[in-house]
């Protein structure tokens, strides 16, 4: 019997951003803790949140061992690891609010035309797993994120643009550059006339929408069962040369946890999924690892009272070397800055609206363009169609890079 | 009263007691089994210009909460002359709706047992390659007081099953799911002939449906797709903390404004028993019955205390938060649109070129709604024909209410687990729709 603790600490400060001012502050400090019992190749999971009896709470694991979940694979043994991240952002409290309401107020001044709303938090996380095979994992952080919706005041729209911050920095002008970007373009209307050929769509993010049939498709069981587009096709080429996908838990740099929810820690942080367009793997936990016979790739979820589940968080697509302006060659490009409500066919076609999109031209943000919508299949996004994705991001330490392909776009009637 | 409320200040306790129990299945091996139950609060205070939030899962310790807060905010002596004062209520009221009959009280053995009456019908389709099964239950119990003498207790129970599944012939493929979830837990069982049906329709629709050639369709809604559509694509828009200091939406959204047919009623209620079920709101208020929209006029929108006070309305008990963890916002509780005359036969034969959307993935609404349908038929002069694949089917949010021209004369209301509504950060919270079959005219179908 080998007995497990996940804690996950929590301690947050929220503003609540509305019409341009912070109408509401939040301060919360929770403690989510599971215990989990190995026993017989079974697990019996008990979770509690903020003060717990940890005689009484592992007493609850044991008992849900009657239940027979299985678990055929062993707990992670003999790995400790501690990285802690979040001195790397050194404000107070107070400092942080007292920036943000700097903030808002500047953009206030310098773009009247908008309404802004949302939230803004400042966040501290401690994130640990520990058993008695010797395993000690914890994890620190400190990290600022900002979502602002911006609205015009003359459109009728819910939203009309979002401006993103996130990161272990916050420094005054980065941020109000980051957030005034799309105010600055959302004024000038371009024209777009379709010429019937694909042109180069910009992302910006780290997992983004168009990468939903890999979330759905690479599942170990889906995989392992036949009910993925890519089952039997393990070493086959598939996409383009320049296309890799991996599960990146690089903490540093992709704000991931570097350990995923049994104790995986990969070797360099990575496990590869798509090489150079080859199928190597699916993702998996250990359990589902297991039960097909296939490699572990740190992919199981950490919530502090469920069992670990195979899931497609922290999958990354590999850096094609070249910035968005070597990648786009100069080409004019579409840069999505909302397209929601797409999907991919079971067969993998796809096809989504686009709320709201720019013209680009690697650098800046040429006009806002009418709606559109884009459309293509799996196969040739990450195949012919694929560019790339750059070495450079919205500010310097952001994690966000810009994933560029081909796609046929279409004009939706009217403007957003 | 149970808590010294600051003066000077408006403030509130929510207090939330759940048990829940979640059982998961893939194909045969069971993934996971728990129950849960834990107690935490979230404590508001205003002064009057700003709400200072905290949350707290130590229930001896709301009182200090409450104290720091207050700390933290400036005492007002006008208080309560401000709007958003006003727009919170005291009641004094305990409404518990499902003593006797709490999930907590039946077995997980039962629970168990409910669900593997699905796994023969499943195994038995030969294209089914991969299927998980869930059963969820939750029963809360709120109280709620303030500082104006409210003192509430009401309960909230939803439990349900879901299964889905993926069926592969050659390179065709088809994902599907079901789901039946309702307030107590005898009411989920005898499910399986339901289920049967599903796969039977799905196994056709994997071999034999087709790709859809894009372009504008008269689209007709199944009663749960008129649901997500009347949740997205008008719902959102009825939130009116979106119009807060913004005179451009208000204008837009004027009350009394004609927005779509005669025929056209949608109506917003917390007080129907199912997922969006909510008898006193997250901030103490009464559910109320709302038209949104009464015979294609713009009749009302959803409020919590702080969008009636910027707007001078009155609230509607929308003020829902998550959980313990989250404010109250303006959320949705059950929306759907009123039955209209017409017979689904005869919505179906004066459609010459259609698409019948049955089942679907997901849904979005902002000015472009999208559906992402997983069943649909070609409705081909009158008839329902062939079955198509569609990646995904979007509509302007403006134009769609007055572009629908058919409404069927039933009404079926749609609970469910394994999902919800997400607004903003605050994902996922259960809310029913509903409505029975509408054609919505000109929609782009890709």
């Amino acid at each position: 019997m080998i007995k497990e603790t996940l804690c996950m600490k929590e301690k947050k400060v929220g503003l609540t951003v509305t019409s341009g001012e912070i109408s509401a502050v939040l301060r919360s400090n929770t403690q989510k803790t599971g215990i989990r019992i190995y026993d017989n190749q079974c697990l019996g999971i008990a979770g509690a949140i903020g003060a717990y009896d940890d005689n009484a709470l592992t007493q609850r694991a044991r008992d849900m061992l009657a239940f027979k979940v299985p678990y055929e694979a062993t707990p992670t043994e003999n790995i400790k690891r501690e990285v802690d991240l979040s001195t790397t952002l050194a404000i107070t409290d107070e400092e942080f609010v007292d920036t943000s309401r700097k903030l808002l107020s500047a953009l206030g001044q310098q773009y009247p035309q908008f309404i802004f709303s949302n939230k803004m938090y400042l966040t501290e996380t401690e994130d640990s797993l520990v058993n008695e095979g010797g395993t000690a994992l914890v994890q620190k952080d400190r990290t600022v994120e900002i979502g602002l919706l911006l609205k015009h005041r003359d459109s009728k729209n819910l939203m009309d643009g979002v401006g993103m911050y996130g990161g272990r920095g916050m420094d005054f002008d980065t941020v109000l550059n980051v957030l005034s970007r799309e105010c600055e373009a959302y004024e000038q209307k371009a024209d777009f006339s379709e010429a019937g050929e694909k042109i180069p769509v910009v992302f910006l993010g780290q997992m983004f929408p168009v990468m939903m049939k890999f979330y759905m498709d690479l599942n170990g069981d889906a995989f392992a069962n036949g009910a993925s587009l890519f089952s039997g096709k393990a070493g086959e080429k598939l996409f383009s040369d320049g296309f890799t996908l991996s599960v990146n838990r690089d903490a540093e740099n992709t704000f991931a946890r570097f350990f995923d929810g049994e104790g995986v820690v990969l070797p360099g942080d990575r496990f590869p999924l798509i090489e150079n367009g080859v199928i190597r793997a699916p993702y998996t936990s250990k359990r589902t690892a297991k039960r097909y016979n296939l490699p572990v790739s740190g992919s199981a979820s950490m919530e502090y009272d469920s069992a670990p589940a195979a899931t497609p968080y922290n999958m990354a697509i590999a850096e094609s070397g070249k910035t968005l302006k070597e990648l786009l060659g100069g080409r004019k490009a579409i840069y999505i800055a909302s397209a929601s409500g797409g999907d991919f066919t079971p067969q993998g076609e796809y096809a989504s609206p686009i709320q709201i999109a720019y013209f680009f031209d690697g650098e800046n943000l040429l006009g806002r363009l009418p709606q559109l919508s884009m459309s293509s299949h799996v196969n040739d996004m990450y195949g012919k169609d694929f560019i790339g994705l750059s070495t450079d991001g919205n500010f310097p330490g952001s994690p966000a890079r810009y994933l560029v392909m081909d796609m046929l776009v279409k004009k939706i009637d009217g403007w957003m | 009263m149970k808590y010294t409320f600051p003066n000077g200040m408006y403030s509130d306790v929510r207090i939330e007691h759940v048990f829940s129990t979640a059982i998961n299945y893939t194909l045969r091996e069971m993934q996971e089994c728990k129950e849960k139950k834990y107690s935490a609060a979230f404590i508001r205070v205003y002064d009057g210009k700003m709400w200072y939030y905290a949350s707290t899962s130590d229930l001896a310790g709301i009182q200090g909460e409450l104290d720091a807060l207050a700390k933290l905010a400036t005492p007002n002596p006008d208080i309560a002359q401000t709007a958003i004062y006003k727009n919170h209520a005291a009641h004094v009221d305990t409404v518990m709706a499902f003593v006797g009959r709490e999930a907590s009280g039946v077995p997980l053995a039962d629970k168990i047992a409910l669900m593997q009456k699905a796994m023969p019908l499943i195994e038995a389709n030969p294209y089914v390659k991969l299927w998980r099964l869930g059963y969820e239950d939750n029963y809360t119990v709120k109280e709620f007081y303030n500082s104006k003498g409210s003192a509430l207790c009401f309960d909230y129970q939803v439990c349900g099953f879901r299964a889905g599944f993926t069926m592969m012939e050659g390179e065709r493929k088809m994902d599907e799911s079901f789901s039946r979830a309702r307030v107590t837990f005898p009411d989920v069982c005898g499910y399986e002939p339901e289920l049967a049906d599903l796969l039977a329709e799905s196994q056709e629709v994997l071999l034999h449906s087709v790709p859809v050639e894009p372009g504008k369709y008269s689209v007709i809604f199944a009663p749960f797709v008129t649901g997500v559509f009347v949740h997205e694509c008008f719902g959102h828009k009825s939130e009116s903390d979106f119009m807060i200091g913004d005179e451009a939406t208000r204008k837009e959204w004027t009350i009394g404004k004609k927005v779509a047919g005669d025929d056209l009623s949608i109506i917003e209620t917390g007080n129907i028993l199912g997922n969006g079920y909510t008898p006193y709101d997250d901030e103490g208020n009464k559910a109320t019955f709302t038209h949104l929209i009464k015979d294609g006029v713009l009749a009302g929108r959803l409020h919590n205390a702080a969008s009636a006070a910027d707007l001078h309305e009155g609230v509607t008990g929308n003020g829902r938060a998550m959980s313990f963890e989250y404010e109250p916002i303006v959320r949705m509780t059950t929306s759907y649109i009123d039955k209209g005359d017409k017979t689904y036969d005869q919505l179906i034969a004066e459609t010459q070129n259609g698409i019948l959307l049955k089942t679907l993935a997901h849904g979005s609404g902002m000015s472009t709604f999208t559906i992402a349908p997983r069943t649909a038929y070609y409705v081909k002069d009158g008839k329902i024909t062939t079955p198509v694949r569609v990646s995904v089917v979007t509509g302007n949010v403006f134009e769609a209410l007055g572009d629908i021209d058919g409404i069927t004369d039933r009404v079926e209301m749609w609970s469910f687990v394994g999902g919800g509504c997400g607004k903003m950060e605050q994902y996922p919270l259960p809310v029913g729709f509903g409505g029975p079959y509408i054609r919505v005219k000109n929609m782009t179908v890709q």
